[in-house]
């Protein structure tokens, strides 16, 4: 219904001479490649190839700035976009798709596969290549660092005696592992007031065990099930991956979110983690159920500590223990049926 | 239908809208919107009667030119002297609404009387320094009319009301692009994606009928986010390799803050204009050292009581080193005001926990398992403690805060007036974290649209007689040179 504004030859803006701040009104005609801009005391010609023009936005003016500093707002957007048009200075691509809904339904679907797939498999993929990249400096490096950090605080020295000890050192270094060649592993042994009966593997290869395993276990071959899992842990680099995906996730989250609100990049990013870490645990069962069968061993005694340590996590729970809030193996290891199953189908 | 409008109207003291072209016709028709009522919309600088919007006619669509532009017939026969002085804010439009029977040449732009608001043909208005005036008030006003520059101290400021036009329907399109290009270029694109964002929100904000406009340079962006990822990555990941590397860090960071500051500054208010003319920033990294470090000192030296006096000098360094051209702002707020309100917030802060203390202690004293009492109450009270403190403290400082600032910041002959409400905004910033955080973000661009539109609102430039007289220094900013210089060791660091 407007269409008789389109045959009008000018459209109306404010001239800035970009030395003052005074508002000329003009008259603007865009004919034969050039840009003329009539009004009181001002009369220029400028070629349309010189002159940038600001992006068409639904409300805002369009604003049309020439080299010298001079400009010019023109409140009539869309009657621009048609005299562009005309004189052949058609929109860049990134606009014109700003503004067609499909093309953003599009976006937003590609946004989600590359998010979903970057997810599940481009991060994995992209961490493993890097945590088996890494120089073996800088994981222990990472590593001693954590565990300075721990030792002192939540970790005292071991009490178990030196004999006992040694014969459990002599037992680990007899273990032969799998195909792939593993960081030489390093067992180091703590007490803690914090963790219950736990045992974790540091990236360099440290595997430290709590006290309270060792002790919980009714044998030594029980003892080796643990350390053959940690050992998986050390020699997938599983370590390492954790921090590069938990690193990349946060902050691809905290882009997200990040003008939002930090709880929500902080919630989504634990619930994200969870997964990475179950899929871990897996390999790393796998892990030790190949290594405890090369060693002649059964990978029976992995089920069997497991349900070993949730027996105990329930009695503690259960009891309404002082203590009942430990960090103990459970915690870091979801002993799921699970797992369980896939040990005992061995 | 291009150019359909966003129209708002006054009903009692209430703004209503926004409502299209369409519904205001509907509204009119249904005599709910008289010609008596007050109406605005994007393209007129002032609420207005509907009736003189419309004319004499008064069922077809109401369709306005630009704030203070004429659209005569012919471009030569305006050439004369009926320019409108812009600053007045007169409001021009076309006499005759769309008529299918009637030429468009035949068509008459017409100007609202700076002096009485009566409806008059341009060709018979006079521009003075008042604004344009129809021929029946120019003889009466030639007597009150002053001479250039001299601000008689009776004549009241004009006011002029900010206005925010983006869409939330809008920034979300340009959110999502630039998120999925931000992503498939590992982040490179983030730089044009500030861009872009920086432009919508700069170009759609309006005063006295002109926009603001940004002119950053993506890659000076780009320059300056990968200096900031480096220092957070640094700072993120140094303690989990050697603590002394962290340290080394952190003392980098602190010694180059003052001057990262300044550089972001200059670029940002560089790169901001409007009506043509760049903003500056003028400070210099020794002052911005000064600043951070003596004032940045007394915060643990004073157990925190100095926090208050630190963010009002360095709230004081931004705004006097300011300048819009060769204008320079100056910030006349101390530190008292800025303690109320400081002070006032921290106790906001405690009466919702001491509330629910007491509430709790009533509740133990009356159950007979105490500890199990507490132990029940305990989590949601201090969930309730948290949220009262983002909801009813914070949007109290925000809003007092900004309210304070402005109506102390001066740019030469003109003044800011900020009218931020404590409740509506608390209101604004509760819905917006309610539905993005139920539409898992999704919601963030109409929120940061809704905000927008707040503080606009709530924002008006008081000038006392006209905004054409700032002006810039041609050869030492405008020059290219100078603006190479300032590409090259210019950057933003902020996201």
């Amino acid at each position: 219904m407007y269409h008789s504004d389109n045959e009008r030859p000018e459209l109306t803006g404010l001239f800035y001479d970009g030395i003052s701040s005074r508002a000329h009104p003009v008259f603007v005609t865009i004919v034969e490649g050039q840009c003329r801009i009539n009004g009181k005391g001002i009369d220029r010609s400028i070629p349309l190839a010189e002159v940038s023009v600001s992006e068409r936005l639904d409300g805002a003016h369009r604003i049309l700035r020439f080299g010298d500093g001079s400009s010019c707002e023109l409140p009539d957007s869309s009657r621009l976009s048609v005299f562009l048009n005309r004189a052949g200075h058609g929109e860049s691509l990134v606009p014109r798709l700003l503004r067609s809904w499909r093309w953003v339904a599009l976006s937003f679907l590609l946004l989600a596969v590359i998010l979903s797939a970057g997810y599940r498999w481009g991060l994995p993929w992209a961490a493993e290549k890097l945590a088996f990249r890494l120089p073996v400096r800088v994981l222990s490096l990472i590593s001693q660092q954590a565990l300075s950090s721990l030792d002192g605080k939540v970790l005292q020295p071991t009490t178990l005696t030196a004999e006992r000890q040694q014969q459990l050192h002599e037992r680990f270094e007899q273990i032969k592992f799998p195909s792939r060649q593993p960081l030489p592993t390093r067992v180091e042994f703590r007490s803690s007031k914090m963790f219950g009966a736990n045992a974790f593997a540091l990236p360099d290869g440290t595997i430290v065990f709590i006290d309270k395993l060792v002790e919980l276990a009714d044998n030594n071959d029980q003892i080796i099930a643990v350390y053959a899992h940690e050992a998986g842990h050390v020699a997938l680099r599983h370590g390492m991956r954790q921090i590069i995906q938990r690193s990349v996730v946060a902050l691809v989250l905290a882009a997200y979110f990040g003008d939002v609100s930090s709880l929500g990049a902080a919630l989504s990013g634990w619930l994200l983690e969870a997964k990475y870490s179950r899929s871990f645990e897996q390999d790393a069962d796998r892990f030790a159920a190949a290594t405890l069968r090369q060693n002649g061993l059964s990978p029976k005694l992995l089920s069997a500590m497991l349900e070993k340590l949730e027996e105990d996590h329930r009695k503690k729970a259960g009891a309404g223990d002082k203590n009942g809030n430990t960090l103990d193996y459970l915690s870091s290891h979801p002993a799921t049926e699970e797992r369980i199953k896939y040990l005992d189908s061995f | 239908m291009e150019n359909d409008m966003n129209w708002y109207y006054k009903d009692g003291d209430s703004k209503v809208g926004p409502v299209s072209d369409e519904q205001i016709r509907q509204l009119a028709s249904q005599g709910k919107i008289t010609p008596e009522t007050k109406v605005w919309n994007e393209l007129i600088s002032k609420w207005l009667p509907y009736g003189e919007i419309i004319g004499s006619n008064s069922t077809p669509p109401p369709k306005t030119t630009q704030p203070g532009l004429p659209a005569p017939e012919k471009a030569e026969e305006s050439a004369g002297d009926s320019y409108a002085d812009l600053d007045a804010g007169n409001t021009v439009h076309k006499s005759d609404t769309f008529d299918e029977t009637q030429s468009t040449r035949e068509r008459e732009a017409t100007a609202i009387c700076a002096d009485c608001g009566s409806e008059t043909a341009w060709s018979r208005t006079h521009s003075t320094t008042r604004g344009l005036v129809c021929d029946a008030c120019l003889g009466n006003a030639e007597h009150r009319e002053e001479p250039a520059h001299s601000v008689p101290s009776g004549s009241p400021p004009r006011s002029y009301q900010f206005e925010f036009t983006g869409s939330g329907s809008e920034y979300f399109r340009i959110w999502i692009v630039n998120l999925l290009l931000s992503i498939v270029t590992f982040g490179i694109y983030s730089a044009w994606a500030k861009l872009r964002k920086n432009k919508y929100f700069y170009q759609n904000m309006r005063v006295a009928g002109s926009s603001l406009d940004y002119h950053g340079n993506p890659i000076a962006i780009l320059k300056g986010r990968i200096i900031a990822f480096v220092l957070v990555i640094g700072l993120k990941f140094s303690p989990n390799i050697h603590i002394a590397l962290y340290f080394i860090i952190l003392g980098v960071v602190i010694a180059v803050l003052p001057w990262l500051i300044t550089r972001s500054f200059a670029f940002r208010l560089h790169n901001t204009s409007w009506r043509g003319i760049r903003f500056r920033f003028l400070g210099t990294t020794g002052a911005a050292a000064k600043v951070l470090y003596v004032y940045g000192m007394l915060i643990p030296i004073s157990f925190g009581l100095c926090y208050p006096l630190f963010y009002q000098r360095i709230r004081a360094f931004i705004y006097n080193n300011s300048a819009f051209g060769q204008t320079r702002a100056e910030l006349n707020a101390g530190a008292g005001p800025v303690y109320r309100i400081f002070l006032q917030a921290a106790g906001l802060a405690l009466v919702v926990p001491a509330t629910g203390a007491f509430i709790m202690s009533f509740f133990m004293s009356i159950s007979n398992s105490p500890i199990k009492t507490m132990a029940m109450i305990a989590p949601i009270g201090i969930f309730i403690a948290y949220f009262s403190i983002l909801m009813i403290s914070y949007p109290f400082f925000q809003a007092r805060m900004t309210n304070l600032i402005w109506n102390n910041v001066s740019l030469g002959p003109a003044r800011f007036e900020s009218t931020q409400g404590v409740f509506r905004l608390a209101g604004i910033l509760l819905g917006n974290f309610v539905l993005t955080l139920i539409t898992l973000g999704l919601y963030w661009p109409w929120a940061a649209v809704k905000l927008s539109r707040y503080r606009a609102e709530t924002m008006a430039l008081m000038a006392a007689r006209n905004l054409d007289t700032f002006t810039t220094d041609a050869a030492s900013d405008m020059s290219a040179a100078g603006e190479e210089i300032a590409d090259a060791f210019g950057f933003d660091v902020s996201f």
